[in-house]
């Protein structure tokens, strides 16, 4: 199988969301600020769960939050 | 350094105090007080449990310590929740801990099969107890400094 990687388009979204912040977006799915940090960073993958829960925060479908590439 | 990493760093300064105190403490009294190698008294048992009710009341002083310092430092509360990647990383880093702990007691007995003293086995389970410890939290720490 090939390395593949989780990326993220979180932080443009945050920045179209009014500059909201790490610990906002936190807030509204219920992590921690340092999971916010580590999924932006792409050092952790969320569960399917949290993934969906961000989308809806922004508004958008979980593709447009979310894209999967293969390295 | 997040709240997660310097807990872990903590939770591991004072294993390895606890440890410390086991090895210069009591094993040196015990071996210059002439303790026969061959038995396991109640002295082995009341020690280990008072180095391990030190080593708890060092890891809450030292925790408590280092929230407030982060706190101030970065004028940031300590996350009161532990969110599915905290859950992730304990999980994970207990499954190191079981292994280690298992290896540990797997070489205990393999000691006390091939015919060492009742008491090296003992040793060896309560090293293999700090090292398991250790080795979940070194790991807890990659988890949330490298990322899994």
């Amino acid at each position: 199988m090939k390395p593949h990687r989780i990326g993220n388009h979180i932080r443009t979204l945050r920045f179209l969301c009014d500059e909201m912040t790490q610990k906002e977006l936190a807030k509204k799915v219920g992590v921690t600020r340092q999971t916010i940090l580590a999924i932006e960073k792409g050092k952790y993958s969320p569960s399917l769960e949290l993934a969906f829960q961000i989308a809806q925060v922004f508004e958008v479908p979980l593709t447009d939050v979310f894209f999967y590439e293969v390295e | 350094m997040s709240y997660q990493e310097s807990r872990a760093i903590t939770y591991l300064f004072s294993t390895l105090i606890g440890a410390a105190i086991y090895s210069f403490y009591v094993v040196r009294r015990a071996s210059d007080a002439g303790f026969d190698p061959s038995t396991i008294d109640s002295f082995w048992g009341i020690m280990t449990l008072i180095v391990i009710a030190v080593t708890v009341v060092i890891s809450v002083i030292l925790t408590v310590i280092v929230t407030v310092a982060q706190a101030v430092a970065e004028r940031d509360d300590a996350p009161s929740l532990a969110d599915e990647r905290d859950r992730l990383f304990e999980l994970k880093a207990n499954q190191i801990s079981f292994s280690v702990f298992g290896a540990g007691f797997v070489l205990a007995m393999i000691a006390l099969a091939v015919g060492q003293a009742p008491l090296i086995m003992f040793h060896l389970i309560v090293y293999s107890l700090f090292g398991a410890t250790a080795a979940g939290t070194i790991a807890q720490l990659t988890f949330y400094r490298r990322g899994y």
